[in-house]
């Protein structure tokens, strides 16, 4: 019903402006806009326009009931309220993805969608997004004059540019990869995080020898598996080094590449896994993790949020960050989840203002606290198990995004890399024929562009 | 050497043959039985122990039935799927009936471009609706209704990929009754319509009914079509709901809703499946045992 | 997820040849379904075509351009989609993984209908035993997904239940990436048999019961019967169930991803060409290639007539050889 009644809004609205005076203004407004971000941008003149504009479509792929879901609602309602601009959510289910593009080209998109960092490539390229710069000047309502660039770190909005720097995500929260433990099971970690990579390994081979898995690996997930070449990438060849085994394969010949898969190998050949690991259907191998059945599993920031209710009531979840080696990279990874801007955005003033009001402070708070997860602002601290991900995310002097953004190039990801990296952590081909079968797949990959 | 031919051929073989044929039936009830279990049990506890029993605990099918929208999600189901049958029969029956009592010419040749369409795959289509379907919606909206919903979409699709199927059957299948009561009606004078619906449908009744039954298994579990051409999880079907909490209830670990979603996406084909079973099995040798 | 497959392909393309003879009828005069032919006909092709054929070429243009989505430029690029296809190494072991379960899989599932033809017209409790083995067609593919980890993950329960008697040797690591696709085959006969099974019952409830009344006196054993009597009567249907086999297996799609799961991508291991189509146009990282996946799908069509005539080949000569 509500559905209907909104369509029929929307059609009647059109009927009744389909007119050159509405387009005309349109482009008006749009040009006005790019005028004061060129400007330095003065809160008054958008905010003029966008309530011109009176409302805001924005289309989430959250669940409903999902805490972040609430969260921006409430958000939602506080700028309605202030503002008197109309705020339309409508929610598209995680399968959204499918039919925003559509949507959007079609011009019958949102004006703000969910995204994140590691969508800016494909998004760019399907010309579904357009910068949101002129947000970083706005004035965050209520903050005493700080503007949107002053409460987001450098590091984050670098996690949210394309490649030409141009701010594609204005994030709320922030994503990485680690290590997790758990305290209550293994409080011994937590006294001595291991920092380098044979810190690691001897912790391995302890847990090993006292009859325990080290490590818990859900085995059938390829994107999980990959984790430990990418970061054994960046730590070998930095960031950059994982992206560039796609567009060339000449790259496959760094001695990096080399190191990198001789570390996977040895933990293949360390027997560090859990027996079968290769053929554990997830979520089994994170859910006996929570449980205690294996000491460590890498994953995403997300996981604890994840296994809490299979995890026991005094499990204290805790990770550090993957372990560094001698001469190489001490990146930190940073994705991160946000809000972009529709290229067709009908009202993009109202949008990008609204936007300044999803990045106070209400919202990062609650990030943290009821999603658990890590918010984007730096003033915010982030849930216990996650603080120490943040504190490196913020002070990290060279960063790279999730998966050195090495997914951009899907058929080669899932074609070349995802299966080649699941035979070297399966113990199947040898590290060498690792990187010779890569540079030979890669190689025929691109010919056959 | 005779005897021992005749042990083997009256006795063991087809004792083993009957054996193994029970394992079979055995495992197929111990997988329905046990995902009934599980659906009443805590997540946890199914999770160390898949085996074991633990009281009767109901939770599940509320976290299912709430956190998945699926009492929703139901009524969506029912109506595509009602929708679409409808459709179905409503096209493809008289169309199967004219094919299959005319003379003309063209009939031959269009009942094998009917048939055609079952050896199109689906996925030849699905990029193609992807664009067409909001084509189309856009094309409602501005031109002729001024609003659509992405379900009538859904059922207009189910229906063309439908069709080859129906009527291919259903033309054997008419062609199999007997040309009589027809040729009487139309003696009494009654128009083409009058002698399909007051002759044809009720003498016809029990193949359309199996056709009918088939097509609401397919449309019912139907999962691919839903995701590519609903936008809204308010207007998707009880699949696409059972898929989003699968990754939902996965994410969170809730194993007892899940299969608490399981029994509800299931349990009306089970019925269903009873009900009709004899017939499903008559219908599914319809127009080609003829 | 469930499957392009979709089991609503049912029958068969396999009859057109004898559903297309015009029924010979009594009389001369126009009957009622002449008059109004084009207006019974007419609507259903009009969706079919609107709605099903249209798209579909709609779809073989695609497969000439080069295009990622709505908002990408479609750029016309010939042939090149389908010389990708055949030289791409990952589209290759895919398709030879549905060559390996269209035949493999086919005898089993074959063997165990034939089985079930010499055994199920006399067994005691039949109609249940065909209602049962039916069931897994009913059960939608995200359902059965859903359990196949508690099943067949290492420490799952048929490892357990190996354990349990005694046949430690026998444990595996089902789902790992040597094992994942024969569990797949099985998965797949597991699935399908029953529907075949009800298919070439029903032409055997169809002989006369007084053929196998003969046999019995002249001494012929009920292997014998099976060889002499149901399997020879039940050849037309044998044939259609072929045809059907062969249709619905190029397809399989839903049971790998019941398998795999929907966190990763399924290892190349496990793909068949359905799956590894689906990706090309769904990933969920990067650009998708739609122009590509189109190319793929034509393709499938393209490969499934081919086989549908040399399946319709392969039963007609065995036919005129016997008799």
């Amino acid at each position: 019903m509500h559905a209907i009644r909104r369509t029929t809004a929307r059609t009647a609205l059109a009927a009744a402006i389909a007119t050159v005076m509405f387009a005309a203004g349109c482009g008006q407004k749009i040009d006005g806009d790019k005028k004061t971000g060129q400007a330095g941008g003065k809160g008054a003149d958008i905010g003029a326009a966008a309530k011109s504009e009176k409302r805001v479509d924005y289309w989430s792929t959250w669940g409903e009931s999902e805490p972040q879901a609430k969260i921006f609602k409430a958000r939602a309602t506080a700028f309605t309220k202030a503002t008197g601009i109309a705020v339309n959510i409508k929610y598209l289910g995680r399968s959204g993805n499918k039919v925003l593009p559509q949507a959007i080209t079609s011009g019958n998109g949102p004006d703000l969608f969910d995204g994140g960092s590691d969508h800016i490539a494909a998004d760019e390229a399907q010309h579904l997004t357009q910068s949101v710069d002129g947000v970083l000047k706005l004035p965050v309502p209520g903050e005493n004059g700080k503007s949107v660039s002053d409460v987001l770190p450098a590091n984050v909005l670098k996690s949210a540019q394309d490649k030409d720097g141009r701010l594609i995500v204005v994030p709320h929260t922030l994503i990485s990869t680690a290590i997790w433990y758990d305290k209550a099971r293994t409080p011994a970690i937590a006294k001595d995080k291991p920092k380098t990579w044979s810190d690691f390994l001897a912790l391995l081979d302890k847990e090993k020898a006292a009859g325990k898995t080290p490590i818990a690996q859900d085995g059938l997930v390829n994107s999980y598996n990959v984790y430990w070449f990418y970061w054994l990438m960046m730590r070998h060849g930095g960031p950059g080094s994982l992206v560039g085994l796609s567009t060339d394969a000449k790259n496959w010949d760094s001695p990096a590449v080399l190191k990198a898969a001789k570390d996977v190998a040895r933990l293949a050949k360390g027997g560090y896994f859990q027996s079968g690991y290769m053929g554990t259907k997830y979520p089994a191998a994170q859910n006996d993790w929570a449980q205690g059945k294996g000491a460590l599993n890498i994953n995403g920031t997300w996981l604890a949020a994840e296994t809490k209710p299979q995890a026991p009531a005094d499990a204290a979840p805790d990770s550090f960050p993957f372990p560094a080696v001698p001469g190489g990279h001490d990146s930190v990874e940073i994705g991160s989840l946000g809000w972009e801007l529709s290229a067709k955005a009908k009202h993009p003033n109202a949008a990008k203002l609204f936007l300044s009001y999803l990045v106070q402070k209400a919202v990062s708070e609650q990030i943290s606290r009821t999603a658990l997860n890590i918010p984007a602002r730096q003033d915010t601290p982030a849930p216990v198990a996650l603080k120490s991900a943040q504190a490196a995310m913020v002070s990290a002097k060279e960063t790279n995004t999730t998966y050195d953004g090495a997914t951009a190039n899907s058929a080669w990801w899932n074609n070349v890399l995802l299966p080649l990296d699941d035979k070297l952590l399966g113990g199947k081909i040898s590290p060498s024929a690792f990187v010779a079968e890569g540079r030979k797949k890669t190689a025929d990959a691109l010919a056959n562009g | 050497m005779r005897t021992v031919g005749r042990y083997f051929g009256d006795i063991a073989i087809p004792r083993a043959i009957k054996a193994v044929l029970w394992v079979f039936v055995a495992f197929n009830l111990v997988i329905l039985g046990w995902t009934l279990l599980s659906s009443f049990r805590g997540s946890r506890s199914l999770w160390t122990d898949p085996l074991g029993a633990d009281g009767l605990n109901v939770g599940g099918y509320a976290r299912a039935w709430h956190a998945g929208d699926f009492a929703g999600m139901a009524l969506n189901s029912a109506l595509t799927t009602a929708a679409s049958v409808a459709g179905i029969m409503a096209l493809s029956a008289p169309a199967a009936y004219a094919l299959a009592r005319s003379r003309r010419r063209s009939a031959a040749p269009v009942v094998t471009y009917f048939a055609a369409g079952l050896a199109l795959p689906v996925q030849a289509v699905l990029i193609p609706y992807q664009t067409l379907s909001i084509k189309l919606s856009q094309f409602m909206v501005d031109w002729v209704t001024g609003w659509w919903d992405a379900r009538i979409s859904l059922v207009i699709c189910n229906v063309a990929l439908s069709l080859p199927f129906a009527v291919f059957v259903l033309t054997g299948y008419f062609r199999s009754l007997p040309t009589e009561l027809e040729e009487a009606a139309a003696l009494d004078g009654a128009g083409s319509l009058r002698t399909f619906l007051q002759v044809m449908v009720p003498v016809a009744r029990p193949g359309l009914t199996i056709v009918a039954v088939l097509n609401v298994i397919g449309i019912w579990n139907e999962l691919l079509l839903v995701m590519v051409l609903i936008d809204d999880p308010k207007k998707q079907t009880l699949p696409a709901g059972l898929s989003q909490l699968s990754s939902t209830m996965q994410y969170t670990s809730d194993w007892g809703g899940l299969f608490a979603g399981v029994v509800i996406l299931v349990a009306p084909m089970i019925l269903l499946f009873f009900w009709f079973g004899r017939k499903i099995m008559d219908g599914m040798t319809l127009g080609i045992s003829k | 997820m469930l499957s392009p497959t979709a089991e609503r392909t049912a029958p068969v393309a396999d009859r057109a040849g004898a559903a297309t003879r015009p029924a010979r009828r009594r009389g001369t005069s126009e009957g009622p379904a002449d008059r109004a032919y084009r207006r019974f006909m007419f609507p259903a092709a009009l969706v079919y075509t609107a709605g099903f054929v249209l798209p579909s070429v709609y779809g073989v243009v695609l497969s000439f351009m080069k295009w990622s989505g709505p908002g990408t430029e479609q750029k016309w690029v010939g042939w090149h989609n389908y010389v990708r296809v055949f030289r791409d190494d990952t589209v290759r072991q895919a398709f030879g993984n549905t060559l390996v379960i269209v035949v493999v899989g086919g005898a089993g599932v074959f063997a165990l209908a034939f089985c079930a033809m010499a055994v199920l017209r006399e067994m005691r409790g039949r109609a249940f035993v065909r209602a049962a083995v039916y069931l897994p067609s009913i059960i939608s593919m995200i359902a059965i997904g859903t359990s196949l980890g508690f099943l067949l993950n290492p420490d799952g329960v048929v490892n357990r239940l190996l354990r349990f008697v005694g046949l430690h040797t026998l444990e595996r690591s089902w789902l790992e990436p040597q094992h994942i696709f024969g569990c797949i085959v099985l998965g797949v006969i597991w699935m399908t048999s029953g529907t075949y099974i009800v298919l070439l019952m029903t032409s055997v409830d169809g002989i006369p019961q007084h053929l196998y009344e003969e046999a019995k006196l002249t001494g012929l054993t009920r292997l014998q019967q099976f060889r002499h009597i149901t399997f020879p009567l039940s050849r037309d249907m044998i044939s259609i169930a072929a045809v059907l086999w062969t249709v619905n297996s190029l397809r399989t799609f839903d049971i790998v991803i019941g398998f795999t799961g929907t966190a990763g991508t399924p290892t190349p291991e496990a793909r068949t060409y359905a799956v590894q189509q689906w990706m090309t146009t769904n990933s969920q990282v990067g650009i998708p290639e739609l122009g590509y996946g189109s190319a793929m799908a034509t393709l499938l069509t393209v490969l499934t007539i081919v086989l549908l005539v040399l399946v319709r080949r392969m039963s007609r000569s065995e036919r005129l050889e016997i008799s």
